[in-house]
């Protein structure tokens, strides 16, 4: 064959040049997205990104929150109470029992998009392990009423963060660490942190921490899911 | 009806319409469904404000769709290589092989080849879409079709 026979392919040539670009094309899955129905016109892409940036936020406010709380409870000796207290010296972070010397703490933080399903398959699976009056979920105004409480000093930081930022949690109160660790390995869908820490509802009626200060094998122990 | 809805319809009707076509397009420019499907995302992310504007929103889609691969070729180069597969389902060997001899080629050669015998570009057309003398077109589409000539017609050979 010579270079002008390369040079203009015969009419065979480009009919089974379309068909095998064609063909090849064909073995490319290509369907449209479920969810761009919703919110055309962002791109699916682009919300694949933000929700894993949602996730990366809300890790790291988790963090915060968890952060500050046990700051705060140490530094100024009062207890960490549910609700708060209304002197403001008190914050909340778990169940409103007061707990015993060995008991901890565990919270397990939803990733944004984590199903009632799943949440309510951690609750019941805690319930199951501490019985239900140890058992707190706290949705996202929940967790913002806690977070204006535990931040109620940085006015900034409150406005730049808004209650659907904040992930979902449930909260329970183990009457041994031994047994709250185990919690650190839970493998449930939908979960995006779990922590664990000494009980910080100082059983003190002067509001101290813990007697014995709690566990410190697992002093604020967290897991993060990958 | 409001304009918003009525352009939201014919954003959503587009889309349904053509993003499969595209991205298949873009796989077959680019190698790459993944980047593929993210250089579509953003072609119709760039129409949706204009939709109104735009006279032809399939051509414009295109033309939105073959630069945004070749703005992204070099990093999707680099990125390629430690991808385990580039496309999944390749189900023929032939096919297969025809994707390899893809890889081989230029990304303006492999972008004339695919315009002309996949979109049916005229190569008028190919000259505005890419930006290329028609000389470097019809060089890039000699180049193109003896990569893959010997895939063609077997039993001719």
């Amino acid at each position: 064959m010579s270079d002008d026979d390369e040079a203009n392919p015969t009419d065979r040539d480009e009919a089974e040049l379309r068909a095998l670009l064609h063909a090849a094309a064909a073995t490319v899955p290509a369907d449209p997205p479920d969810r761009i129905r919703s919110i055309v016109p962002l791109s699916a892409a682009r919300r694949a990104r933000r929700t894993w940036w949602a996730v990366g936020a809300a890790a790291a406010i988790v963090a915060l929150v968890v952060g500050a709380a046990v700051l705060v409870s140490r530094s100024s000796g009062s207890a960490v109470v549910v609700d708060g207290d209304p002197s403001g010296t008190t914050t909340t972070i778990g169940s409103g029992e007061r707990c015993d010397a060995d008991a901890a703490n565990v919270f397990v933080y939803f990733i944004p998009g984590a199903t009632p399903e799943q949440v309510e398959v951690v609750r019941r699976a805690l319930v199951a392990d501490v019985g239900s009056d140890a058992v707190e979920f706290f949705d996202r105004t929940r967790s913002y009423e806690e977070f204006r409480r535990l931040f109620a000093d940085q006015p900034d930081l409150i406005a730049s963060v808004r209650p659907e930022d904040l992930p979902e949690s449930v909260r329970a109160t183990f009457p041994s660490t031994a047994a709250a660790s185990e919690w650190l390995d839970a493998d449930l869908p939908g979960i995006l942190r779990v922590d664990a820490s000494p009980c910080l509802i100082g059983s003190d009626p002067s509001g101290g921490v813990p007697p014995g200060g709690g566990d410190p094998a697992i002093e604020t122990t967290t897991t993060q899911r990958p | 009806m409001t304009t918003t809805q009525q352009d939201g319809g014919r954003l959503e009707s587009l889309f349904r319409e053509r993003y499969g076509p595209m991205v298949r397009l873009a796989t077959l420019l680019s190698g790459s469904r993944a980047s593929a499907e993210e250089v579509v995302m953003d072609a119709f992310e760039r129409l949706a404000p204009r939709i109104d504007d735009v006279a032809e929103p399939a051509a414009y889609l295109r033309t939105s769709v073959v630069n945004g691969v070749r703005a992204t070729h070099r990093r999707d180069l680099v990125a390629e290589r430690f991808r385990p597969s580039r496309v999944d389902p390749v189900v023929l060997p032939d096919l297969d092989e025809t994707w390899e001899r893809l890889d081989g080629l230029r990304s303006d050669e492999r972008a004339c080849l695919v315009l002309r015998y996949y979109e049916d570009l005229p190569i008028a057309a190919i000259v505005d879409q890419l930006d290329l003398p028609v000389g470097t077109v019809k060089s890039h589409l000699h180049r193109g079709v003896v990569a893959l000539r010997d895939l063609l017609g077997g039993e001719r050979r």
